[in-house]
């Protein structure tokens, strides 16, 4: 059985403003989870984050004190890759490639280039940076996120009867864990299903405001080595059981609109199966979960291709409260990417080691096992 | 590369210029000032197997119905190239 932990996790705080650089960002984030692990800069020998991370490893290598990497990777499909660290960090653990590797993501993606805004070049995403290609978006007026997942999203939306007033209850759920969560940036702001369908429409008729994840300053990083160092560090380690990536046939990152059955979530299946045959695992054997929030409607999709519920059956078992603290599967304790932040998908897996740990600010009660996804990437961690 | 058979084997076909609608939004926000507002975004189906991304024009949100026939015409950008756009026909037009 595997063999990784996640044994230190850092932060900066969320806001909208940082102020400082994303280098900076992500060495602050990164000397907090090592001293959380109890290890030093010298300790770590190998990295991973995003491709579309604006830092190099060398600029942290030089700026944290790291002697020397002998393992370096990043993972495409922007915040679908997320978890994707995950198995890239486990891997290198396993393998010896490295004995204790850091992953990290660190943006200024509200003050700096905002991620929710139009995109307006079509060859703004290059070929290389492992997320969508949006050439054939952009002469239509599709051209943000939100539109991008919108179009997606009303064909499930139309297949099930589903509405926007269905996805409030999604929304309000997240922004109510946030609002007693001192580091979400909604904190004590929660939010009713009247506010979430007074909120302006974004893209008609799926999402309005109160749909979507926010736009976040910050960063995050966490410290991934063997069990059998993490029993001398500091903290209770959270174990890898595994971590998958998911590229089917016909998938697009954001702009995924190729695949046969669009109301279908073709990756998130892909990472399920993998996950639950590797682990013995099951949608019933999970306290926690922690799944992509990029949009409401996300959070369907996973709790389908996961099992949690049947096809076309999630705004049903959203409405009856199966996501809430003592629901059948508490939903992102922390807020998700819409109460939180959006460090694109990062702070959802410190989440889930916080649950483990039973330092959360909210805390679910006895945690063993926590699934973690980010759609094109999933990971399992547990006690 | 064909991904049934691995050919490297293309050669251009004329396709029916008809298709059915299989998802549509109106994007709102941000406004964009090269579209007009209530410019729907479509996805169609042609029945030759593929799925593009267009407009759908000449009808409103309300009134699009996922599955509703459409057909194909084109109109020039800004920079000279042509792009396709589609239109109800027959009975959805009612």
């Amino acid at each position: 059985m595997a063999d990784a932990c996640i044994v230190g996790i850092g932060q900066t705080e969320f806001s909208k403003n940082s102020g400082r650089s994303e280098l900076t960002l992500a060495c602050e984030a990164i000397r907090f989870a090592l001293e959380d692990a109890g290890l030093a800069p010298a300790d770590v020998d190998g990295m991973t984050t995003f491709t579309i991370d604006n830092n190099e490893d060398v600029d942290l290598v030089r700026s944290l004190g790291i002697e020397n990497l002998r393992f370096s990777s990043r993972v495409p499909h922007g915040g679908g890759g997320s978890t994707g660290t995950l198995a890239h960090a486990m891997a290198a653990v396993e393998s010896g490639l490295a004995n204790v590797v850091v992953a990290w993501r660190a943006m200024n993606e509200r003050s700096e280039a905002r991620f929710g805004t139009a995109h307006t070049n079509a060859n703004s995403n290059v070929r290389g940076a492992g997320t969508g290609f949006i050439e054939w978006s952009v002469p239509f007026g599709a051209l943000t996120p939100a539109a991008w997942t919108g179009i997606q999203a009303q064909r499930y939306m139309n297949r099930y009867g589903v509405t926007n007033e269905d996805l409030a209850d999604v929304s309000v759920a997240l922004r109510a864990s946030a609002a007693s969560n001192p580091r979400a940036w909604f904190y004590e702001k929660p939010i009713t299903k009247a506010d979430h369908q007074q909120s302006r429409w974004i893209v008609e008729p799926v999402f309005r405001l109160l749909d979507c994840c926010q736009e976040s300053d910050g960063a995050v990083a966490f410290v991934v080595t063997r069990s059998d160092r993490a029993r001398d560090l500091k903290q209770i380690p959270a174990r890898i059981l595994h971590a998958t990536q998911a590229v089917p046939l016909e998938t697009e990152v954001v702009t995924n609109f190729y695949h046969q059955d669009l109301t279908s979530f073709d990756s998130g299946k892909k990472s399920a199966s993998e996950l639950y045959e590797r682990t013995g695992l099951g949608p019933d054997d999970f306290q926690v979960a922690m799944l992509y929030d990029h949009f409401t409607i996300a959070v369907y999709w996973h709790l389908e291709a996961f099992g949690f519920c049947g096809p076309g059956e999630a705004a049903d078992f959203v409405r009856e409260g199966n996501i809430g603290p003592s629901g059948r599967i508490p939903l992102s304790p922390n807020g998700g990417l819409i109460g939180e932040a959006y460090i694109h998908g990062m702070n959802n897996i410190t989440e889930a080691v916080r649950q483990i740990r039973g330092t959360a600010a909210n805390p679910v009660d006895s945690v063993q096992n926590v699934l973690v996804s980010s759609g094109m990437s999933a990971a399992v961690l547990s006690r | 590369m064909c991904p049934q058979c691995q050919s490297l084997d293309w050669k251009a076909i004329e396709l029916s210029s008809r298709g059915t609608l299989h998802a549509v939004v109106k994007p709102v926000h941000p406004p964009l000032p090269m579209f007009d507002p209530g410019y729907l975004v479509a996805l169609i189906d042609l029945p030759e197997g593929i799925r593009l991304l267009s407009n759908l024009c000449d009808i409103d949100l309300d009134n699009a119905r996922v599955g509703m026939a459409v057909e194909v015409f084109f109109i020039e950008t800004q920079s000279g190239e042509k792009i396709h756009q589609f239109r109800p026909i027959g009975e959805a037009l009612g």
